[in-house]
């Protein structure tokens, strides 16, 4: 984080206590934040609850038309700045952007970002992990350099890394059942020789990374990859193969944003209005990978800013209308 | 009236005319001779000079697309034609017997232009068993220290041409 700065985060809470408070939120709004705030009591390693009068705010929600119209400077103190919606970026003022309506992940995944930093500066809370493993937390436990057979249900998926494809039979061809089925219903066991050779023939096949890839989006459910938290500065040490990959108009714009230099998840989310929880799993589908750099933050901050000059948006936003492209995020 | 121009440029067969075909809402003009020498076996047509198309915008605005002559020998008509540009797609033949070295060509004589503006890489015929995995054009790019999109396509899809495009555009806009 940066010195000057109006937020910082809570590195150096006393205790896992997390103080929520809104303003300018709608009535509904409010509602579903604290409709979800309740659920995730004891699923994160904080316990958030609605300040009271007079409390220190540690997350403070701040509608994005209140943010653009008003004067950010005059907001009242707060650890963490939450802008919720999307609207121009405010100013001078660093927040993380919470898409409207707020989803039950995205506050999931903000929560447990703040906390993974939390328990940096103090000692770690211990509780269960109950949300149900995926392919991506058994691949995680793996060697996949070795080549693996994937049995799920009645059907059977295997890699070979050796050729850096996966096979599959053709009636599973799109890989989504198998990336969000319950790691109970997956079996992973070597592969043989014999039996790759047997699905090169017989099986349809794809490139790996898209495996590696469906597998970390769909399994990482928005939470970011260890050990990155919410402010790590990350960068691209490559560039996916989106031409291989199940295409999303978010994934260039954030490629985009890390290719030239290191940008923190809070910063990515609040400069694209990208849901972190998206964000969240494009970067832990670029670490599966291998695509992501982790910086060092006093290296990162030297570096923040040294793009190209400004672009002139609205002709690249003329440019994607008239191609059909659709609008980016941040326009 | 004001104009803007995008460069597609590549070795000679790697389908810098057809994807200005794509999208261009004009028939691209391209300035074809038959082919000779090491092209005879591949394409009964090169192009010597250029190929042009047209996109114009909702505010009148000519978005100019420009294919540069894909043989080395007319290199010097590369800066003159970059002059101006928004940013550069390169489009690698996979076919071709050292597609590597085409990139390094390519990278290196609009090295300046790439700097200023942006680039994406695409990889046609992908899937040629004699042409390398898409994994070395990236490990190649890692060794020279450059992050740039390189993605395999489809040049006679649309959709593919446009999500070329995509990229750019979001490279030139956020990077």
């Amino acid at each position: 984080m940066r010195p000057g700065r109006q937020t910082r985060m809570i590195t150096d809470a006393p205790d896992t206590t997390l103080t929520i408070a809104f303003l300018g939120l709608p009535a509904r709004d409010r509602q579903l934040f604290e409709s979800f705030l309740g659920i995730l009591e004891g699923r994160v390693n904080l316990h958030p609850r609605i300040c009271k009068p007079g409390e220190p705010v540690d997350v403070l929600v701040v509608d994005a038309d209140v943010l653009a119209t008003g004067t950010p400077q005059r907001l009242p103190p707060a650890r963490t700045l939450v802008c919720y919606g999307d609207g121009p970026s405010p100013g001078g003022v660093e927040c993380v952007t919470l898409a409207r309506p707020v989803r039950f992940w995205d506050l999931q995944t903000l929560l447990a970002s703040l906390s993974g930093t939390q328990e940096q500066g103090s000692k770690p809370v211990a509780k269960p992990d109950t949300r149900p493993g995926r392919l991506y937390d058994l691949l995680s436990d793996r060697d996949r350099s070795a080549a693996l057979t994937i049995d799920f249900r009645e059907f059977t998926l295997m890699t070979d890394p050796g050729r850096n494809r996966y096979y599959f039979p053709t009636r599973l061809v799109d890989l989504e059942p198998i990336c969000r089925a319950p790691a109970s219903e997956l079996q992973i066991r070597p592969a043989t020789a014999a039996g790759l050779g047997n699905a090169a023939r017989t099986l349809q096949s794809g490139p790996l990374v898209r495996l590696w890839w469906e597998a970390a989006i769909s399994g990482s459910q928005g939470k970011l990859p260890a050990p990155v938290t919410i402010e790590t500065p990350v960068s691209l040490r490559r560039w996916p193969d989106l031409g291989v990959l199940r295409f999303r108009d978010h994934y260039p714009l954030l490629c985009a944003q890390i290719a030239r230099r290191p940008v923190s998840p809070a910063a990515i989310s609040q400069r694209t209005n990208v849901a972190i929880s998206d964000v969240a799993a494009f970067l832990s589908a670029c670490m599966f990978c291998g695509y992501l750099n982790i910086e060092d933050a006093r290296a990162a901050h030297a570096r923040d800013g040294a793009g190209r000059k400004p672009a002139d948006k609205g002709l690249f936003s003329r440019i994607r209308r008239r191609l059909g492209l659709g609008s980016t995020a941040a326009n | 009236m004001s104009e803007i121009k995008l460069i597609f440029t590549g070795p000679p067969g790697a389908g810098k005319t057809t994807a200005i075909g794509a999208i261009s809402e004009i028939p691209p003009v391209s300035t074809d001779v038959d082919a000779t020498d090491e092209l005879l076996s591949s394409k009964d047509h090169t192009t010597a000079a250029m190929d042009f198309g047209e996109v114009t915008l909702d505010d009148g605005t000519k978005l100019r697309l420009y294919g540069t002559p894909g043989q080395r020998r007319f290199a010097h008509m590369w800066q003159i034609l970059v002059q101006g540009g928004l940013g550069l797609i390169i489009l690698l033949d996979n076919s071709r017997p050292a597609p590597l070295d085409d990139l390094e060509i390519y990278l290196d004589n609009f090295a300046d232009f790439i700097e200023r503006t942006g680039v994406v890489i695409a990889v046609t015929r992908a899937d040629h068993p004699d042409g390398p995995p898409i994994e070395d054009f990236q490990d190649y790019l890692e060794q020279r220290g450059l992050v740039y999109p390189v993605l395999t396509a489809d040049i006679r899809r649309e959709t593919d041409v446009l999500m070329l495009l995509n990229v750019l555009l979001s490279n030139l806009e956020f990077a």
